[in-house]
């Protein structure tokens, strides 16, 4: 009997084949949108088909710890991939320990298991023992590599969900998102956390990187001045959340980008916000040749030869997103994100081109074009004062220095009196301002500590010391504002902690029995007898 | 009489000894009495049988009557029991009957023959037993007395020897002679004493055994038909003599009770033990220990111990006679065993004697426990010395700025003076002033000293002086606080070892102390590197934090945890950067961008440190530049080095000379001779005149003239001793005046030559010197500046420098070598002064290593210096030289210049 595919009946078959199909293709579209735990025992074997390498390492990039976790448990825990994925897993949540032992010894790996050991034992080394603080109602937790940064970690934590609620917000991405936060003491940790080089970190002056699902901050600690390191949280932050907005496909001009704009978008306006103009950091660079470029951003801004270069790098990301942002508005880069995570990071110009309708070249163009809007004459970079003096400078702010840490306020006033009215030295205007307090003088105090912009860079002990005239002028709510910002940038310094009095030196504070301010004094005063047991 | 004969064989069994034996003559006893005693009840109990009397009596002699009388008694019972077989009264008549009609005769006749039987039988084990009893007697009392043994000890003592002597013989490190001791007694001899037992076997042919109840040594016999045995005494003893038969001993009544007393261990006292020596504080342990031992020291050792670990070091060797030893040992605190460990040493003295009987025969002292300087203690003293006269310099500053009234200034300036003073004559333990700092300090003591108060020039240079202090201050706390990172990290490294020791169960003791010992040192090392500027604070902020996790994993005794805190901040502190890096700015990743915050390094405000930081190392340069003109001047003058002109010079005419030398010499006769004779001394004309025309011919003048020289001498000598031994026919005084004539003339040329030679040395070391001169002239000139970072006397012996080798220059110029030579080392010398307040190339190293150590020596002195090689190398370099041109003459010439050889070795 000859046997007819399409014979007489052949219509049956195609009906019977179109109806397999589709059973098929429903059952398959029902199971990848299923949980897994969720699955009953029989149907593992379907799920662990799913959960393969790349699905996995989606989730994870992805943030979503627990879902990768699930898939994890169905994949075949004896391949050298589920090796792999378990460490990057455990390395995200932070559990560096586990990724160590889980790797093992680097000799019998290779490639990125390599890397991942690398990471994972120096994490362990420079977080061994040490002390964490969690906040599960907002899913947030902070890991401390020094106890006595852990007094002011409830203002980390406040920042942290600030920060998120308002990116989250504005990248239309769930504002519960988890947060792991690793504060460390020294640049060398925070290689040892991120597998950035150190001379690198050393290089560009890294303060914070986001990786491994992870922020890792520098303390203000680290810096004589502190940093703003709020701000740096909210960038971080902002990595974070794009990273789990696109599974990590966005390319890295458009997450720092985002980050730089994002960074400072989620708090009130404050002095020195805009300073220095990114628009004309990037407009200079071009016109002078300097301009990095996107395609020559590399690995990593933090990877660039030197901090101008790295500077120039964000002045040019900024202000591109910006002008794209001025003409399509954040419902366009919430629909950017999503493109690109379907599509993938490779065609970010395509996911640009059909969200905005101009491809990168296009966009750069427009960008280019805004430089010569406004004709300005181009700025050679500003020094901050002729070399001579700054060298008179220098010598007048040491001495000023030296006379203040023998309480000769006098002297310091003497000192500072030629050129205080004129110089921009943040440091020489706190020195002239807290011997002015000290006499007792506030509105001499206020003068001499000038305004915001006639700083040449914003301080802790500046803001808290402009707190204090203020409030010794009864001017209390400006002074509190002023003490707010203070905190943002050097919370463990005494003069900052302790709202511009320095009790360890024998000045009342207004607040001795804050514990930021006792911490700083007992920080303070065994600085300055480090000697006694 | 069974009984007794189965004893008698079974004792004789026995007496082997051996278990079988013993259990086997037991079985046989045994078995004999049992049979005896069955036998015997068995026949009381059949005695009143009828039956047993009719079939073992009757039936044997008439078994007819037998059998009857069986029937009777069968009926009787029947009837008793069944009354059809009729009256039991009839029936036992009829038994009664049938017994009496039993013939006796038969039965009496073989009863008769049977006790005959039995009687023989009894008298012939009788006889046996008696007869063996009187052979063997004894062997069957020993016999029964080793059956009867309980734990192989026989019940019953017996004699076995009759002692008649017993001696001790104590080892040989007592010393003590061999002695006797009375057996029977209790006595008391060292472990080690051999107990030697001898005496007269009381009975032959049993082996005899001196025992403890343990052990046993055999008796053996001796020439003289005693017997002895010898017991090597290790422990207290009851001493027995037995016989052993088997494996069972038959001891003897009488023993010897002897007490081993053992050799005690010497005893070692060591002064200060149980104390805590802080060896920042001191530079040297003195270890004063007496030893003592009951009968003589052999060797006393030192030992020194950390957790990792041990050695031992010989203090002396004895020869085991010395009852008691005192004596001390000087430890340096940079002995290389001390400098190498970071945790505290433990120090003891052990002393042994010469007993080798036993494993262990040291004794020891208590330990001394030497506690390493804290790192950085040093450095943060030095530290806060600086500080405190920069803040004397600060106050008085201050008071001048705000011009306070002249009393103030006048008291502040005394004050800062006496503090500056201060610091530079007074004595410090721990360590010395760097270079610049010294020199820093010195050149501030002499500018404010001299500077007139209140004018304006007080001004500026208290604040160059304050400035300049404060840059040094800087400079000086980045260095240690580098230094000192890395020696803590190497206390973390100890942390990190104790840690994993202390998590596995082997080590775990060891580990806890170690860890012990580190936690206490880390610590203070941190609080001391807090002191030392910016960077120490930095990275004692890092000590500081990263001990709080590892006491909290400590204290969890997680010591994974504790080794992988340790390993980190081990890894931190090795690299003694800036937490927050060099960069002034927190340039990515931040908020603000550029501009914001500012590392914890704070740039210094003045440049005085590399100011003298540059001035040395020109110094250094200068000084080694000079000391290498000075040689090449010193070489050339004293005609060593010869110059390739000169023999271009020399080369005409010089083969004539030479082969008119050669000449004279060899008219000579060369035959053999004693030493010291005058023949030999015209041998060794001949042999130098032959020598010095080779030299002539190959235009070495130096060596030439030197050879010539010695020929004269040897001539000279050769003449003399052959007027003194009367020799003339031997020695050819005409050939040796001859030769003189003509060495007397070649010397005359060969001078001529040499002094051509150092005129044109002497002119190209003339156009040399002009550039040092001037490289002089000019670093006293730059520093020549209104600061006070240099020291007035510093620029004023680079000038005399300068002028010194001005003077040598023009002496050059005249052809005067001599003169050129000696305003070199003038100059040299004021260099070399200048740079004596350099510390040591050794001390530099160690202070570069954190080490900073008492120095212990100077080199400013003008004997030779023992602790500089290139100081020794440069005198022995001149010795030379000096030999080289001033041959020593006369007898004693040889003598002498072998004295300066040796000694320059």
């Amino acid at each position: 009997m000859k046997y007819h595919l399409f014979g007489s009946r052949s219509w049956l078959r195609v009906v019977f084949l179109a109806a397999l199909g589709l059973a098929l293709f429903a059952s398959a579209t029902w199971l990848l949108h299923r949980q897994p735990l969720q699955l009953p025992a029989r149907s593992r074997i379907s799920a662990a088909f799913f959960a393969n390498p790349e699905r996995i390492r989606s989730r994870i990039d992805s943030l979503d710890l627990e879902g990768a976790q699930d898939l994890l448990q169905q994949f075949r825990p004896e391949s050298i991939e589920a090796t792999r994925l378990r460490a990057r897993l455990a390395l995200y949540r932070a559990d560096c320990d586990e990724a160590r032992a889980i790797l093992g010894p680097d000799s019998n790996l290779t490639g990125s298991a390599r890397e991942l050991s690398t990471v994972a034992e120096a994490c362990a080394r420079s977080m061994s023992a040490a002390s964490v603080v969690t906040d599960r109602a907002r899913s947030l937790w902070l890991r401390l590599q020094d106890d006595a940064d852990a007094v002011w970690a409830p203002l980390v934590m406040d920042t942290a969900a600030q920060a998120r609620a308002f990116v989250a917000g504005k990248l239309g991405v769930s504002p519960d998102t988890p947060l792991r936060i690793e504060l460390v003491m020294d640049h060398a940790s925070l290689s040892a956390l991120t597998g950035l080089p150190i001379e690198a970190a050393e290089t560009t002056g890294t303060v914070a990187v986001a990786r491994f699902g992870r922020v890792t901050l520098l303390s203000p600690r680290s810096f004589k001045q502190g940093y703003p390191w709020q701000d740096t949280l909210a960038h971080e932050i902002t990595h974070l959340l794009v990273t789990a907005a696109t599974s990590d496909n966005a390319p890295l001009w458009l997450q720092e980008a985002l980050a730089k704009h994002l960074e400072n978008a989620w708090r009130a306006p404050r002095p020195h916000d805009g300073v220095p103009d990114q628009h004309e950091i990037a407009r200079t660079a071009w016109l002078q040749g300097k301009s990095v470029g996107f395609e020559r951003l590399g690995a990593s801004i933090a990877l660039l030869p030197n901090p101008e270069a790295a500077g120039i790098a964000y002045a040019e990301v900024y202000d591109f997103l910006d002008v794209v942002i001025r003409e399509c508005g954040w419902n366009a880069i919430r629909l950017l994100l999503r493109e690109i995570r379907d599509l993938g990071g490779e065609r970010t110009d395509s996911a640009l081109q059909s969200v905005t309708g101009y491809s990168i070249q296009e966009w750069t163009r427009r960008w280019r074009h805004k430089f010569f809007e406004h004709e300005r004459a181009v700025q050679a970079p500003r020094e901050e004062m002729a070399t001579a003096q700054y060298l008179d400078t220098s010598r007048r702010l040491r001495l000023a220095e030296l006379f203040d840490s023998v309480s000769r306020y006098d002297a310091v006033e003497e000192v500072t009196s030629g050129v205080i009215e004129r110089t921009r030295v943040t440091e020489l205007r706190n020195l002239a301002g807290h011997a002015r307090l000290h006499r007792g003088s506030a509105p001499e105090a206020l003068g001499v500590l000038g305004e915001a912009s006639a700083l040449n860079s914003m301080q802790g002990e500046w803001l808290a010391l402009r707190g204090r005239a203020l409030a010794e002028l009864g001017r209390v709510a400006e002074a509190k504002v002023h003490w707010n910002w203070a905190l943002a940038y050097s919370p463990s310094e005494e003069r900052v902690a302790c709202e511009g009095y320095l009790p360890s030196r024998g000045e009342a504070a207004n607040n001795p029995g804050s514990a930021l301010c006792s911490a700083a004094t007992t920080s303070a005063r065994s600085a300055s007898e480090p000697l006694a047991e | 009489v069974g009984g007794l004969t189965a004893v008698i064989g079974s004792a004789l069994i026995a007496r082997t000894g051996t278990p079988a034996a013993r259990f086997a003559a037991l079985g046989l006893v045994l078995v004999v009495m049992s049979w005896l005693a069955l036998a015997h009840a068995r026949r009381a109990r059949q005695r009143n049988r009828l039956e047993r009397v009719l079939l073992q009596i009757v039936k044997p002699s008439d078994p007819v009557a037998a059998e009857r009388s069986a029937r009777a008694l069968r009926l009787l019972a029947h009837t008793e029991t069944d009354a059809h077989y009729g009256s039991p009264e009839l029936a036992r008549q009829f038994v009664d009957e049938t017994l009496k009609s039993i013939p006796l005769t038969a039965i009496e006749k073989r009863a008769r023959r049977f006790a005959w039987l039995m009687d023989g039988l009894v008298v012939l084990a009788l006889v046996a037993s008696f007869a063996t009893a009187v052979g063997a007697g004894r062997s069957v009392v020993e016999g029964v007395d080793v059956a009867l043994a309980y734990r192989g000890r026989a019940p019953v003592k017996m004699l076995w020897l009759d002692v008649t002597g017993v001696s001790a013989q104590p080892p040989g490190y007592s010393r003590i002679t061999e002695h006797s001791i009375l057996f029977g007694s209790h006595v008391s001899e060292l472990v080690g004493t051999t107990v030697s037992v001898r005496g007269v076997r009381a009975r032959p042919g049993v082996d005899l055994v001196l025992t403890d109840g343990q052990h046993a040594t055999e008796f053996v016999e001796t020439g003289d038909g005693e017997v002895v045995a010898h017991w090597a005494l290790l422990r207290s003893v009851q001493l027995k003599i037995a016989g052993r038969f088997g494996g069972t001993l038959i001891e003897q009544e009488d023993t010897i009770l002897v007490d081993a007393e053992p050799d005690e261990t010497p005893e070692v006292v060591l002064e200060n033990e149980g104390q805590t020596v802080r060896l920042g504080r001191v530079s040297r342990v003195e270890l004063n220990y007496h030893a003592r031992d009951d009968y003589g020291l052999r060797q006393i050792d030192l030992v020194l111990r950390t957790t990792e670990r041990e050695e031992r070091r010989t203090l002396m060797r004895l020869d085991g006679q010395q009852r008691q030893q005192s004596g001390a040992y000087g430890l340096n605190v940079d002995d290389p065993f001390l400098r190498e460990v970071h945790l505290p040493t433990l120090v003891r003295v052990e002393a042994r004697d010469d007993n080798n009987l036993i494993a262990n025969n040291w004794g020891i002292s208590g330990w001394i426990k030497l506690e390493p300087p804290t790192p950085g203690e040093p450095e943060a003293e030095r530290i806060e010395v600086l500080h405190q006269v920069h803040s004397k310099l600060v106050t008085w500053l201050a008071d001048r700025v705000t011009s306070s009234n002249g009393a103030d200034l006048a008291r502040d300036r005394e004050v800062a003076l006496g503090a500056l003073a201060q610091s530079q004559t007074e004595e410090h333990e721990l360590w010395r002033w760097p270079t610049q700092v010294g020199l820093l300090l010195g050149a501030l003591n002499e500018k404010l000293t001299q500077i007139s108060a209140g004018g304006e020039q007080e001004l500026s240079v208290l604040q160059e002086a304050t400035l300049a202090l404060d840059s040094v201050i800087l400079e000086l706390s980045q260095r240690d606080a580098r230094n000192v990172s890395r020696t803590l990290a190497s206390l973390a490294d100890e942390v990190a070892l104790g840690a994993r020791q202390a998590s596995s169960t082997e080590f775990q003791e060891r580990g806890e102390r170690r860890l012990d010992d580190a936690l206490l040192s880390l610590p203070r090392g941190g609080r001391a590197l807090g002191t030392l500027g910016d960077l120490g604070s930095d990275l004692a902020s890092v000590v500081r934090a990263t001990l709080v996790r590892i006491e909290r994993a400590r204290a969890a005794h997680d010591y994974t945890h504790v080794q992988l805190a340790a390993e980190y901040l081990s890894a931190r502190l090795r690299r003694p950067e800036p937490s927050a890096g060099s960069a002034p700015t927190g340039g990515v990743e931040t908020g603000a961008g550029r501009g914001q915050g500012s590392s914890r390094q704070r740039a210094a405000s003045s440049n005085a440190a590399q100011r003298i930081e540059r001035l040395l190392m020109e110094l250094l340069q200068l000084r080694q530049e000079h000391r290498s003109g000075l040689e090449l001047l010193e070489r050339t003058v004293s005609a060593s080095g010869p110059d390739t002109s000169a023999k271009d010079a020399m080369s005409s005419g010089d083969s004539e000379e030479a082969a008119r030398l050669r000449r004279a010499a060899e008219s000579l006769p060369y035959l053999g001779a004693e030493p010291d004779s005058a023949l030999s001394s015209q041998v060794v004309a001949r042999e130098q005149a032959l020598g010095a025309a080779e030299s002539i011919q190959r235009n070495r003048t130096g060596d030439a003239l030197e050879r010539v020289r010695a020929a004269r001498d040897a001539v000279a000598e050769a003449l003399l001793r052959s007027r003194r031994e009367h020799r003339v026919t031997e020695i050819d005084q005409k050939g040796l005046r001859l030769l003189d004539e003509e060495l007397i003339r070649q010397a005359r040329i060969l001078e001529q030559a040499v002094d051509r030679e150092r005129k044109e040395t002497g002119r190209r070391a003339a156009d040399q010197l002009p550039e040092q001169v001037g490289a002089e002239r000019q670093l006293a000139k730059r520093e020549r500046r209104d600061d006070a970072v240099i020291p007035e006397g510093l620029r004023r012996d680079l000038e005399h420098a300068a002028g010194f080798m001005d003077l040598a220059s023009d002496a050059l110029e005249n052809k005067d070598g001599t003169q050129a030579l000696e305003q070199e080392r003038r100059a040299q010398e004021l260099l070399d002064h200048v740079d004596a307040q350099r510390p040591s190339r050794t001390a530099e190293r160690d202070k570069e290593n954190g080490q900073a150590k008492p120095s212990t020596s100077s080199n400013q002195g003008t004997v030779t210096p023992t602790g500089d090689p290139e100081a020794a190398a440069r005198f022995r370099s001149r010795v030379q030289q000096g030999l080289s041109t001033q041959t020593p003459t006369g007898e004693l010439g040889s003598a002498i210049r072998r004295y300066a050889e040796g000694l320059l070795r």
